[in-house]
């Protein structure tokens, strides 16, 4: 188990099993909501904070499996640090496993302070939830790190592997590599990953000190600011690490590639700032949040769908469109995702609208958004290319079982 | 400075209007009702223009050609969007929910409630309100964070803020249908959260006995406010 493509194919089918299990649990929870079973409060709430942890812990990984793959040409990972990085996932989900199902961790996925310090679970509990969070957030910096030193160094620096010599029309030297989508794409998540995970580090920190009685507590505005930088965040960037996934499968069976040009390098360097205001829309009603914040959130929540729009979402149906593409399961499920996450990234929109978000705020339209666009979208891409990787173009994924299973 | 200028002349223009019209339906409806057409016609839209892709995907035509329409449309589509984005930012503006906002569009309060949020209670000082006032909620929280929702009384919710701990959120809204109104937490709080409910009352014209209510004395109300066991 020594290459990039064995630790990616783990990352993968480990992601997917657990993105399964999770499944699962939420059929529980809709069985619960038809009145079919009954597993009361606290079994529904350990199984609902499961569920949402674990879905975007198993999708994270399966999305990180899958870039490995796309970007190890150029981007050289470390198969031994793939893999460490995986031992450390796998301890800390464990770890949120045994808070949640043994010892009655229920704060829900977002955790927001100061419920885990005020929850009727005994604090073993807290500590292994926010440990295995922990955990999990220090395997994606590592994989962050590991892209970041492998980019700089495969592109001759930063601001190259931005493809900056493209955004501001600089002469390129001969020999001189140019990132592709991918690449880029996967710069870009890396440099937001890393703030989101230290927005996450200032949050759990004051945390673990309460739980050691070093202090009281702590502010939960400035909690709740720092909570969503690095969890909205987190979940944002997987869908920008599917679309790289995006434009690898959707190549293979158009037999077109997703040129570097002006405007994606244009698209993806304003996503590295785009991306991180959108979470001030989590906060709107908090009320005692300053008003530039609120209008930074609204402004951050209609920007940052324009370049996703006008570069990966058009330049992919550009790549469908007239090039007698092979119909198989994974071009279906990229066609499902390019539909899911727009439709989803629309309603962010709508309820990225303070005065909308007034009376939508925590309402089911907000789970209503994030599952078709996390479902359809970030699990919808790396499923795809998952299928594509294990198939190939001409193998069992373009069969007519395999397209109805896509369908369905 | 132009913007402000044009925002207060609606704002002021609004107040005019709106003052007497209080059968008008609540900017809660409306923003509702906006944004489910406006999303179902885009899915409709999106959909459709998916359904035209694939149909076409079929066929054969040079890239050049197709790389040369994705340019088009980003580079007219893109500024399109970008400006009816920043005319829905501008006009979104003037709905803004916060205690100021509203206090210029709807006028300063006159009642005042102080709520506070524990699990998986509400304490209110009032539970009677008057129709057509405008009504100023003072919301905190003990322990945990909540999430003050009201729904009117066919269950629609009107309005909602944050119940922060260490925090006093001001929320003004004006109840013009009377009835009963639940208040639901709206910010997961653990194991009661979904019985933290309690209600209070909008009084019909005429009927005023919220004047004779204790302002400054804290009350639990109804039974539905009562601290709860939370067993299923």
């Amino acid at each position: 188990m020594r290459s990039v493509e064995q630790a990616a194919l783990a990352y993968m089918v480990t992601g997917f099993a657990v993105f399964l299990l999770m499944g699962l649990l939420g059929l529980l929870m809709r069985l619960q909501h038809a009145g079919w079973i009954d597993l009361g409060p606290r079994w529904f709430y350990r199984i609902m904070t499961l569920h949402g942890a674990g879905m975007v812990a198993g999708v994270l990984l399966a999305s990180l499996g899958g870039v490995s793959q796309v970007i190890t040409a150029r981007i050289r990972l470390s198969p031994r640090l793939l893999w460490s990085a995986y031992v450390v996932c796998f301890l800390g989900s464990g770890l949120v496993v045994l808070a949640t199902l043994v010892g009655g961790f229920a704060a829900g996925w977002t955790t927001t302070y100061p419920l885990p310090v005020r929850g009727d679970w005994p604090v073993s509990a807290t500590w292994a939830f926010l440990l295995g969070y922990t955990l999990v957030a220090v395997a994606f910096l590592l994989w962050c790190l590991a892209v970041l030193v492998g980019a700089r160094r495969a592109f001759g620096g930063l601001t190259s592997a931005l493809a900056w010599p493209v955004l501001f029309r600089r002469p390129v030297g001969t020999g001189q590599p140019i990132p592709t989508g991918p690449e880029l794409a996967a710069t870009v998540v890396v440099i937001d990953g890393v703030i989101a995970v230290l927005a996450g580090v200032v949050y759990l920190v004051p945390i673990f000190a309460q739980l050691l009685g070093l202090v009281s507590g702590f502010d939960v505005l400035f909690a709740k600011n720092m909570l969503f930088i690095f969890g909205h965040t987190l979940v944002n960037l997987n869908i920008y690490l599917a679309v790289a996934l995006v434009f690898a499968t959707l190549g293979a069976y158009t037999g077109r590639a997703f040129k570097m040009s002006f405007p994606v390098a244009l698209a993806f360097n304003l996503v590295i700032v785009l991306v991180l205001l959108p979470y001030f829309h989590h906060r709107y009603q908090d009320f005692a949040q300053p008003l530039p914040l609120h209008l930074v959130g609204q402004f951050g929540s209609y920007a940052v769908g324009v370049p996703a729009f006008f570069v990966t979402i058009v330049g992919s149906l550009g790549l469908l469109y007239g090039s007698r593409v092979r119909w198989s399961a994974p071009v279906f499920f990229i066609l499902a995702g390019l539909w899911g996450w727009t439709v989803g990234g629309m309603a962010a929109v709508i309820d990225g609208t303070i005065a909308i978000n007034n009376v939508m705020h925590n309402t089911l339209w907000v789970p209503a958004h994030f599952h078709s666009y996390y479902l359809f979208g970030a699990a919808g891409y790396t499923w795809a290319y998952l299928f594509h990787g294990l198939s190939g173009v001409e193998g069992w994924a373009s069969s007519a079982l395999a397209r109805w299973l896509a369908w369905l | 400075m132009l913007f402000w200028s044009y925002t207060n002349f609606v704002v002021n223009r609004q107040n005019r209007n709106e003052s007497d019209d209080v059968g008008q339906p609540e900017e809660g409806v409306r923003c509702r009702l906006v944004s489910g057409v406006l999303f179902l016609l885009l899915t409709i839209a999106w959909t459709g223009v998916l359904w035209w892709v694939a149909t076409r995907s079929g066929q054969v035509v040079p890239y050049e050609r197709v790389s040369a329409a994705v340019s088009r449309i980003r580079r007219w589509g893109a500024p399109l969007v970008v400006a009816l984005l920043a005319i829905a930012f501008l006009v979104s503006l003037l709905f803004l929910p916060y205690a100021g906002s509203r206090a210029q569009r709807l006028g300063e309060p006159a009642v005042t409630v102080d709520v506070t949020g524990r699990m998986w209670a509400w304490e209110l000082s009032r539970t009677s309100l008057p129709r057509g006032q405008v009504v100023e909620f003072r919301v905190t929280a003990l322990d945990v964070n909540h999430g003050f929702g009201i729904d009117a009384p066919d269950g629609r919710i009107v309005t909602q803020v944050q119940a922060m701990p260490g925090y006093t959120n001001r929320l003004l809204f004006r109840f013009d249908q009377p009835g009963f109104y639940t208040i639901s937490c709206l910010e997961f709080c653990v194991t009661g959260h979904h019985l933290m409910q309690a209600q209070f009352t909008v009084q019909s014209e005429g009927d005023r006995p919220w004047l004779a209510m204790p302002t400054a004395t804290s009350r639990q109300c109804g039974r539905s406010n009562r601290q709860r066991s939370p067993t299923w």
